[in-house]
């Protein structure tokens, strides 16, 4: 049995750090930690929260913070580097208290067992933790058994308990979110081009979608739910006026599923003038068709991440996409023909891809240089086998061997050494082309602050990545290597 | 993990198969076993009916009633093949499938598969090529896996997989079957830098049972930098790619000290001089190690080589003098047509014919015998434009070894630039039939074609310039080809 010998009513949630972790250019609020805390704040716990990104001294200030004895520590981790971070930390927790260990996130979810095989980690809570974790703590402070909290694994001596899992909560029901528990300004960066302040939101979860490449099947089951507009609104008006924001950020996995209340949410922004400008990412082309260009740009809504994924037909059927070469055109078009910036993603290395099927992806990207100059790509990614995904099982067919530990997985290697279907020339070719893309469009100029020799090298990168791309020379790149160096460079200076 | 290749009649009989020795070489340095079964070769060797081999008998090769009389009457042959084929061991079989060797290739497959299901079967080569080729070939029950286009690399992959999965795919360059579905991987990116390849390795080749057993065959380029809008090279290659000259030259000695009977070389390069600069640093240092003194591995003056050549500026007289030095014996020029005209609508070099003139001249000054090929009928193509041919063949007469009229005349292969254009060269019925197209103003159709190929052959042999056997087939049978074309229009017209 799991005993909590806490001293105070106090919870501890810790946020490690996931690798690259820049200010201004990808540190967003630890949103999800955030919503365990709200419903915790609102039952009377007393909550810390630990970012370790930005948190100077963390292992001294977390020392401190394990001398309250708190009922619980929790932490949460998605698959990659953030694992190795989150491990270092339970093993100082251990060395340090006997405080329960919690974890959760995307990764923990969908690997419960091997998580708890860390001798570390004792209590793992699966999926949607806000409930799950409120009545864990629940528990753990009247020192009771876990064995009937829904959602939660556990260690019973050398047993894993997995107990049943727990139904999805009703989004509208969460308390607000305590946004005094972190320093605020530490995530309020530029995601739009030209805009300075802005700060993440979220209004719902999940996607009807069936992506192969996506943990959104099993997570969330393949389900869209959403939180009031209403209430959505009143959050983006606080957070306007609190952090002084000048744009918003919706991180949704799929806001426009719902166009009825998309462009509802539209309308209340055009109506009562609260930010000038919006974005939103893990948008569908699918979802999309149903949706007025002219609401969105009159609502504010300046730049939409769209996931293409591919240009080819085969590859867009093999990954379940659910979308056809028409209909993307078509979406491509409506963009071109509004002021909204279009950031397109897609993906390389899929295990049925040849040198055909990537030409029908670049081509597709220079129709959309074409038909819309002021359109941005994200860099490209290679396709990886998450756990959780059905690309993950289709892989182990491919003779793919998943990391046998939590460790393993925190090993980036694993997503680019461990693909058996790609060989390792087309392995180069797929990361030179990663990096390629990260130069062929304006998108690094806006994100690079305006010193003259970082303009200047990023303006030859650009130049060159465009000539390569133009010619298709993607084997022989050795300025991908020196921009690589840069760019590490770059990370260590700033750390 | 083992794989072997197989080769089955009716196959060169002049050289050993280049592509199964680069396969060898690469999945040996992969450190995959390899081994080669050479039936073309020892069944060649053995068998009273040589003239089989001629390429005149392709056609039974490709026929499959007569293979079937072949097969039934050699049954024990095969067998006895299939038996040394699983003696191997190997898990795995690759096949080279040729519109010659395809049929009893299959047929071997299936005998194999019947003995044990469990053997992997691969099938590459012409016949796997393009796409809608090797769907055909995939779709062939005993068939596991098809490689498209070039192999070197994709042999190594699909061996890879076999080995983690059991599977051959998924990896660009293939069809695969996976649980009987089969799944299109598309083609795989060509191999940017060929330097990097391992020599081929020859050593499963009984270089005696060939017809030149001091010959070995080289391919010191793949694709072409051209863009002839009649042919289709670049669909299979994608892209032209060159060794440097010291890749070649190491290649050649390497070779040369691995087997001492061999001074020979051909290069199956669509130009070998299409990358004029590698070709030059080759041949200096050919040149400097032919005239080597001392203590050498053995006499390497012998050394001599042949391939095919473009007709460029670069070709001066120095140049193929050096060219000679170096042991070229003979070149190949594409031609196909003297009237400047019809080369510029075939994109075609050099622009001026008097580069042509000047360039076959030097070379057969220099002692290189010149083989030349011609095409007949291009669209376009006037009857003065084909009487600058024949005034050109004229002119030179005195510098041919051999001249190559064109079997086809001139047909129109798909997914070349001519069949993709139609509108621009004015051509149409030519998507069922790659032979028997029509102009669009009824100037050019098969039967005026063939008439041109039998005046150009005609006045070959008064000139005494040797024709080439398909020239002279074409020339005593006349008859066969109208009649072949207007059988053809029969089955058309119903």
């Amino acid at each position: 049995m799991i005993i909590s010998d806490y001293k105070s009513k106090d919870v501890l949630l810790i946020f490690p750090q996931t690798g690259i972790d820049l200010k201004g250019v990808n540190l967003q609020m630890p949103m999800g930690l955030m919503c365990l805390a709200a419903v915790l704040v609102e039952k009377g716990y007393k909550v810390t929260i630990l970012d370790q990104r930005v948190t100077r001294d963390f292992f001294k200030k977390l020392k401190q913070a394990l001398k309250n004895r708190p009922i619980c520590v929790g932490l949460t981790s998605m698959t990659g580097s953030q694992i190795l971070y989150g491990i270092k930390i339970s093993t100082f927790i251990r060395k340090n208290s006997g405080i329960p260990i919690v974890w959760g996130g995307t990764h923990p979810t969908l690997t419960a067992e091997q998580t708890l095989r860390n001798k570390n980690i004792d209590i793992v809570v699966r999926g949607e933790g806000e409930i799950t974790f409120w009545e864990l703590v629940d528990t753990l402070f009247i020192k009771k058994s876990l064995e009937d909290i829904k959602g939660v694994s556990w260690k019973a001596g050398e047993k894993i308990c997995h107990n049943p899992e727990r139904e999805v909560m009703d989004l509208n029901t969460l308390p607000p979110i305590p946004y005094h528990l972190v320093d605020m300004e530490e995530y309020v960066y530029s995601q739009i081009p030209g805009r300075k302040r802005s700060l993440d939101v979220y209004t719902s979860r999940g996607c009807p979608g069936s992506c192969i490449f996506c943990y959104n099947r099993s997570l969330h089951k393949s389900r869209f739910r959403a939180r009031n507009i209403d209430a959505v609104i009143k959050e983006i008006e606080f957070l306007v006026k609190e952090f002084n924001l000048d744009s918003v950020f919706i991180n949704d996995d799929n806001f426009f599923v719902d166009a009825q209340r998309s462009h509802y949410f539209c309308e209340c922004l055009t109506e009562k003038k609260i930010v000038p400008e919006w974005g939103c990412q893990g948008v569908r082309v699918d979802s999309l068709e149903k949706i007025d260009f002219d609401i969105l740009e009159k609502s504010g809504c300046s730049n939409l991440y769209v996931g293409i994924e591919s240009g080819s037909e085969k590859i867009l059927k093999y990954i379940k996409k659910q979308i056809s070469i028409k209909q993307i055109k078509n979406i491509i078009d409506r963009f071109a023909g509004s002021r909204i910036i279009a950031h397109y993603n897609f993906m390389v290395g899929y295990p049925i891809e040849g040198i055909e099927e990537l030409s029908e992806t670049m081509d597709l990207v220079d129709h959309i240089m074409k038909v819309d100059p002021k359109a941005h790509f994200s860099s490209f990614h290679s396709i990886t086998p998450y756990p959780g995904t059905e690309f993950y099982d289709i892989a182990k067919g491919y003779g793919f061997i998943p990391p046998s530990t939590l460790e393993g997985w925190a090993n980036i290697r694993w997503e680019t050494e461990n693909t058996p279907w790609v060989s390792s020339r087309m392995r180069t070719i797929n990361s030179n082309i990663t990096w390629l893309t990260y130069f062929i469009d304006g998108k690094v100029l806006y994100k690079t602050k305006d010193r003259s020799l970082s303009m200047m090298i990023i303006k030859v990168l650009m130049a060159l990545a465009r000539l390569r791309w133009k010619h298709r020379i993607f084997e022989f790149c050795p300025e991908c290597y020196v921009a690589n160096k840069l760019i590490n460079y770059k990370i260590n200076m700033r750390k | 993990m083992k794989i072997t290749l197989v080769l089955c009649p009716s196959w060169g009989i002049e050289t050993p198969h280049l592509g199964i020795a680069l396969l060898t070489a690469n999945l040996r340095r992969h450190g995959y076993e390899a081994e080669v079964c050479d039936f073309n070769i020892r069944i060649h060797s053995r068998d009273k009916e040589k003239g089989l081999w001629k390429s005149e008998e392709d056609v039974h090769w490709e026929n499959r009633e007569s293979l079937s009389r072949f097969v039934e009457n050699n049954r024990g042959l095969l067998n006895s093949f299939v038996d040394e084929v699983l003696a191997t061991g190997a898990k795995v079989i690759g096949f080279s499938v040729y519109n010659t060797t395809k049929y009893i290739s299959l047929e071997l497959a299936r005998r194999i598969k019947e003995r044990d299901k469990d053997k992997i079967i691969i099938c590459g080569g012409q016949m796997c090529f393009p796409k809608s080729a090797a769907e055909a070939v995939i779709r062939e029950e005993a068939v596991d896996a098809v490689v498209m286009g070039e192999g070197d690399e994709v042999i190594v992959n699909i061996m890879r997989n076999i080995a983690v999965s059991g599977k051959p795919g998924p990896c660009p360059g293939i069809f695969y079957k996976d649980n009987g579905k089969i799944i299109d991987c598309g083609m795989d990116f060509p191999i940017a830098d060929i330097d990097r390849l391992p020599f081929p390795d020859f050593s499963d080749f009984d270089l005696k049972l060939y017809d030149n057993p001091a010959q070995l065959p080289m391919l010191s380029s793949r694709g072409c930098p051209y863009k002839c809008v009649f042919c289709n090279t670049k669909l299979f290659w994608l892209k032209y790619r060159s060794m440097s000259g010291d890749r070649m030259f190491q290649e050649v000695l390497y070779q040369l000290n691995k087997y001492e009977d061999v001074h020979f070389f051909t290069f199956n390069d669509h130009s070998v001089n299409a990358n004029i600069k590698a070709l030059s640093s080759f041949v200096d240092q050919v040149i400097e190690l032919k005239t080597k003194k001392g203590d050498l591995r053995r006499n390497y003056a012998q050394l001599s080589w042949r391939g095919a050549a473009v007709i460029r500026e670069e070709m001066s007289r120095d140049f193929v003098e050096k060219l000679k030095l170096s042991g070229c014996i003979e070149l190949e020029y594409g031609i196909e047509s003297a009237s400047d005209r019809v080369r510029g609508l075939m994109k075609k070099p050099p622009d001026d014919v008097r580069v042509i003139e000047r360039v076959i001249r030097d070379t057969a000054e220099a002692g290189i015998g010149v083989r030349a090929n011609f095409m007949f009928g291009f669209p376009g193509e006037t009857e003065g434009d084909f009487e600058e041919s024949l005034e050109f063949l004229k002119r030179n007469k005195d510098y041919f070894v051999q001249v190559h009229p064109s079997e086809t005349f001139c047909h129109i292969d798909p997914n070349t630039y001519m069949y993709n254009h139609p509108e621009e060269f004015g051509i149409i019925n030519y998507k069922n039939n790659s032979l028997y197209w029509e102009s669009k103003d009824g100037k050019s159709a098969y039967p005026e074609r063939l008439r041109r190929h039998q005046l150009f052959c005609q006045l070959a042999n008064e000139l005494k310039i040797p024709l080439s056997p398909g020239g002279h087939k074409i020339l005593l049978h006349k008859q066969y080809f109208i009649d072949e074309y207007n059988h053809y229009l029969e089955r058309k017209g119903e």
